[in-house]
């Protein structure tokens, strides 16, 4: 998989939040965004996601336009800001709820998913008595669900110990060794390094490697 | 993308929403108003306490110099309908729904599933004014009867020509023309909440309520609710006329929101 971001701007109420951006990224790697808080990573990743449009510019997926060919990613998963889920459901519920909306997992990979991030299937706790930790880590296995293509995560280590954090970073690790294109975007520089093959530097909306 | 299971994920988060219970005891109060009617007035069936919640008020004569006097309890019912489905659309569109929509792939097919939900939603909040009337109907003696007791319609509108209707009619401006009106100022509220804040969609529908109690004209959006105005009593609303309306209000919606919610910038709650 390849996205193309082409001249890309965006504005938002008269500020410019994105300006010009250029990128190339393709699957297997994973790319990281580092920037202070407010630079404009979140918004760049909505904007992979198809969830914002961009003012000037255009966004390719595989040489299809988003906006205009595509709605989304057909193959997406995401983590953008704090995660949200059903509160009074449990996490297994919740996630089950997602998958049965595209039918591609059963209830087996959700459990897997499940325990790749460390929370217990079994566990009957809804997601309103969920730690931060616990929402931070349910918020990952529903972007690693069904296996994405592509995968976007806004700050995926928020909230975890450093133990939760080894195990998301491996966790994406794998995602990238199966193929998939992951971005993970962070004000945590050190982890970025760890991580990452490519790092791109955010900063007041402009994007430079 | 299977639009069932999208259809029936909106269901399930937006139908387990507690508000709708929390309506019960506003339809209750608009029922009590009711009984110093039925004390009066011998016979009186179902679908007089339908009536009386959904008559509105005659229309006032403007010039005159007499108070205006706002039916609160109609007011509250109808404009509870707007409450209770004001944020569903813009609070899951801001939280858990992004997942739902990442996944469906369609941002057509993501609205027009809320579209549906809101007809749904409507229908749900109607059977519960419907419920509470025939409870205090049959509390009170009264007859679960489709047709009407022109005496209470008097009681209450001593200016209007009350008479008795068959039970299609009673039907057609009991039942239909509110569910309908209801349905079609949701939709518009709900599609106004992509160009503006929910606080003013909610104050945009709400007034065209107020507008249409207080002129009387069918093709004001909401008048299809004031059955009281209908011509079947005399009054300057044609049903036809006012399904019309509705009907063009809930299409025009729809299609307006399907193509707004396209270019849709899609946020977080915090953002």
């Amino acid at each position: 998989m390849e996205i193309l971001i082409e001249n890309a701007s965006k504005t938002i109420r008269g500020a410019e939040v994105l300006k010009d951006v250029n990128l190339r990224l393709t699957g297997g790697t994973i790319y990281g965004l580092r920037g202070p808080n407010g630079s404009g990573k979140t918004m760049l990743l909505r904007l992979m996601a198809g969830l914002i449009r961009p003012t000037t510019g255009r966004v390719l997926l595989d040489g299809k336009e988003l906006g205009k060919e595509l709605d989304f990613p057909p193959s997406l998963g995401m983590l953008l800001e704090n995660p949200a889920f059903l509160p009074e459901y449990t996490g297994l519920r919740n996630l089950i709820l997602l998958a049965q909306i595209q039918n591609r997992v059963g209830a087996s990979e959700v459990r897997q998913a499940l325990l790749d991030v460390g929370l217990d299937p079994e566990d009957r706790r809804t997601y309103r008595k969920y730690s931060l930790g616990m929402k931070q880590r349910l918020g990952i296995a529903a972007a690693i669900l069904e296996k994405p293509e592509m995968l976007l995560l806004d700050e995926p280590t928020n909230a975890l110990d450093a133990a939760g954090s080894a195990l998301i970073e491996d966790r994406i690790r794998r995602e990238r060794d199966r193929g998939a294109l992951v971005v993970v975007a962070s004000h945590d520089g050190a982890f970025l390094e760890r991580l990452a093959e490519e790092i791109y530097t955010v900063t007041e909306g402009r994007v430079a490697k | 993308m299977n639009f069932l299971k999208l259809f029936s994920h909106d269901l399930r988060c937006g139908l387990r929403r507690k508000r709708y219970l929390l309506m019960l005891p506003i339809f209750a109060l608009a029922c009590a108003s009711f009984l110093r009617v039925v004390k009066g007035t011998p016979g009186i069936t179902w679908m007089d306490w339908v009536f009386h919640l959904f008559a509105g008020m005659e229309p006032p004569v403007i010039g005159s110099g007499e108070a205006i006097v706002l039916p609160l309890g109609f007011l509250a019912v109808m404009g509870g309908a707007l409450l209770v489905n004001l944020d569903f659309l813009i609070a899951d569109l801001t939280a858990s729904g992004q997942q739902v929509l990442i996944r469906c792939g369609s941002r057509r097919g993501w609205f027009l599933s809320k579209c549906l939900w809101n007809l749904v939603s409507c229908g749900v909040y109607f059977a519960g004014v419907l419920l509470v009337a025939a409870v205090f109907c049959l509390a009170t003696g009264g007859e679960a009867a489709l047709t009407n007791t022109p005496a209470a319609q008097y009681w209450e509108f001593p200016f209007t020509q009350v008479r008795p209707l068959s039970a299609g009619q009673c039907l057609l401006i009991g039942i239909v023309l509110p569910y309908l009106t209801l349905a079609a100022l949701s939709a518009a509220q709900m599609t106004l909440c992509l160009f503006c804040k929910p606080v003013l969609a909610f104050l945009s529908c709400s007034g065209a309520l107020l507008v249409s109690l207080y002129f009387d004209a069918g093709w004001i959006p909401g008048s299809g609710a004031i059955l009281i105005r209908t011509s079947l009593f005399g009054g300057a609303v044609e049903p036809g006329t006012a399904i019309a309306v509705d009907l063009a209000l809930l299409l025009g919606s729809v299609v307006a929101g399907t193509i707004q919610f396209r270019k849709q910038n899609i946020f977080s709650a915090e953002e």
